[in-house]
């Protein structure tokens, strides 16, 4: 099928790469089915499209590329609401802030959208680390990056 | 909105597999002890309201922004 999307256009998407929510992501009510869009030939920016609404694209980073360490505790029981999981078909990825100040780019770190990728099913679940900020300011870690 | 009046050591039972106890009650502060199914997420408003305000503003984000953090 044939999508509208944001930034990218119309694209043609099949019916298997839809990511659905059973419960709407928070603030943005009118969408529980997405795809994901990957424009980054490095894998660590992704784009969550709307199928049902063009103008919801929520962008989203893999932060396990830019810390390793990043390790969100979710609960089992929410994680297996998805469906049978394991080790291989669970995709975490954060939602990104970049405002006008790029130093202040944002990830978060506390509550992660976890993606079944077998069921495609999906939900933002709130880690129980203590240490995880809902805001955690990236730009240093992406400017190592850029260095390497 | 349901209101009910309790005293400390009291609680209310939702759903009957949820209680909510009024452990102490301090002034304005009240600490309340939540029993709940272990699928049930509790956790304070604040939290959501912020995942909230940060999942807007992740649809406003810029795609050419993205490329400054091209290697």
């Amino acid at each position: 099928m044939k999508i509208s999307t944001k930034n990218f256009g119309e694209l043609d998407v099949l019916d298997k790469d839809i990511i659905t929510f059973d419960t709407p992501l928070s603030g943005l009510p009118n969408s529980n089915r997405y795809v994901l869009i990957s424009k980054d030939e490095d894998n660590l920016f992704f784009w969550l499209q709307s199928v049902d609404e063009p103008e919801l694209s929520i962008c989203i980073i893999d932060m396990f590329k830019i810390m390793p360490e990043y390790d969100p505790k979710v609960s089992e029981i929410q994680v297996m609401a998805l469906g049978e999981s394991t080790y291989e078909n669970i995709r975490t990825y954060n939602t990104l802030v970049v405002p006008e100040d790029i130093e202040q780019t944002r990830a978060n770190l506390l509550a992660p959208i976890v993606i079944n990728i077998n069921t495609m099913k999906a939900a933002q679940i709130i880690a129980t680390n203590d240490d995880y900020d809902i805001a955690f300011k990236i730009f240093e870690k992406l400017d190592v990056r850029k260095d390497v | 909105m349901l209101a009910l009046t309790r005293k400390k050591g009291e609680s209310i039972i939702i759903n009957d597999d949820i209680e909510v106890v009024i452990l102490s009650v301090s002034g304005e502060q009240v600490k309340l002890g939540i029993v709940a199914p272990k699928e049930i997420p509790v956790h304070r408003k604040e939290i959501y309201e912020l995942i909230q305000k940060e999942n807007e503003a992740a649809l406003s984000v810029d795609v050419s922004k993205l490329d400054l953090f091209k290697k």
